[in-house]
């Protein structure tokens, strides 16, 4: 990942969803654990290839953030009888098709689908730092191997593969250590 | 103790690189072989992982650079848009302001000599923190921890140079003044004091550095001990020190 463009987008982002997020709660925890969240959620599934739906990203983000927001008050029975859409107000960017709302739901969904396997925690902090910078390079950045040679001194295309499989080996013998 | 590893078939075809073919046979193993289906099992839960694991540092990222905004607030609010004292009051102010600080001043150059000390320490280790790390030329990472550390980002620098496996001893010393801008003087000393930096042109730096982290912690035996170390040798820091000494 290129730190700098997230950053970039990070600072934009946040230039359109602060005011927006403000409208829903003062709370500036609340505003700030949403917000984090959903940038960042949406950042790695755009590196994915899997943001193919709208042009304004900023709106998606904020959605997510809002619709996120909206779920922690529904958990903690805050939510007193408002529905959610009578909350949506006229921003434009609600008024997204229908395939559009159920990849946002989708996404937010994988927050509270997944729960970390220790196991695979354990066995991934026992990797060293190439082979963790490795796998998030191919497994949710897709970069190209050409273009890893270069970024990671490796000496080939092969070197790249034969490293990825060699610390994908390394991930699972820890794991199978741990697991037992 | 697992007889054969399928990682680079598996990858495959989670990665819809496998022919249509091989793609067929693959699926007709995994009707017969649990171990192969575990396996495969593993290797979604993995992807899984990596995905949440990044967006969670993604995530810690961006609460840094959420409360680095929260920092800066007051010195945005210190922009007053109108006046509320007349300039008669402002000079009134301002007078009174000069008397203290004039019997401040006499008070304290009278009486407190360290105070000129404490100065000086505050501002070589502004200089030190001011230091530009020179032109971006390197990898990638490298322009990305030399522009952080040039706008003081420094929760930047430290996330893009420790996930580096090998660290050059320029990095390392970056890496400890970035720990020392933070107030993390224990990670900095940790760094600055490596061998490998130790060995390197930064040495002299490194070893300035160490004694201004040791007045920032108060600890004065420490500091005196190197900044005599330093003034008694050919450092570039020998002045700086002995003034210090004083």
């Amino acid at each position: 990942m290129n730190p700098t463009e997230f950053r970039a987008f990070y600072n934009d982002c946040w230039k359109y969803c602060k005011p927006r997020l403000r409208n829903l709660t003062t709370n500036q925890a609340d505003i700030e654990d949403v917000f984090a969240e959903a940038i960042s959620r949406f950042w790695v599934n755009a590196q994915q290839g899997k943001i193919t739906h709208a042009d304004n990203h900023f709106a998606l983000v904020y959605v997510m953030a809002k619709n996120l927001w909206l779920g922690e008050l529904r958990k903690e029975k805050r939510f007193t009888g408002v529905s959610i859409d009578a909350r949506n107000d006229s921003d434009f960017e609600l008024q997204l098709p229908t395939d559009e709302q159920d990849f946002l739901s989708k996404m937010i969904q994988e927050k509270d689908d997944y729960h970390q396997e220790q196991s695979i925690k354990s066995a991934w902090e026992k990797l060293d730092t190439k082979c963790r910078d490795l796998l998030n390079a191919t497994i949710i950045y897709k970069e190209r191997q050409d273009e890893l040679i270069e970024k990671m001194n490796f000496k080939n295309t092969d070197t790249v593969k034969a490293t990825k499989y060699r610390c994908l080996q390394y991930l699972k013998k820890f794991y199978y250590e741990l697991a037992a | 103790m697992r007889k054969k590893d399928n990682t680079e078939l598996i990858e495959a075809y989670l990665n819809n690189e496998l022919t249509a073919e091989d793609k067929a046979t693959f699926e007709n193993r995994l009707n017969a072989d649990k171990d192969l289906v575990a396996e495969l099992a593993l290797h979604k839960q993995i992807r899984g992982f990596v995905k949440e694991n990044e967006v969670q540092q993604l995530k810690n990222q961006v609460k840094v650079w959420l409360q680095e905004e929260v920092a800066f607030v007051p010195s945005e609010m210190k922009v007053v848009k109108k006046p509320f004292l007349s300039i008669s009051g402002l000079a009134r102010i301002a007078a009174i302001l000069a008397v203290v600080l004039g019997i401040g001043w006499f008070y304290f150059s009278d009486k407190n000599p360290e105070m000129t000390a404490e100065v000086d320490q505050d501002k070589y280790f502004t200089e030190l923190l001011a230091q530009n790390p020179g032109t971006l030329q390197g990898d990638d990472q490298r322009s990305v921890w030399i522009q952080a550390f040039s706008e003081k980002n420094y929760d930047q620098v430290i996330l893009t140079i420790e996930k580096k496996q090998e660290k050059t001893p320029e990095e390392i010393y970056y890496l400890g003044l970035s720990y020392s801008a933070k107030g993390n003087y224990a990670k900095a000393i940790e760094q600055l004091s490596m061998k490998t930096l130790q060995d390197s042109v930064y040495a002299e730096k490194a070893e300035w550095a160490i004694a201004l982290i040791y007045l920032k912690q108060d600890d004065k035996p420490k500091a005196k001990a190197l900044l005599q170390k330093i003034a008694k040798s050919n450092s570039e820091f020998a002045e700086k020190a002995k003034a210090l000494l004083k």
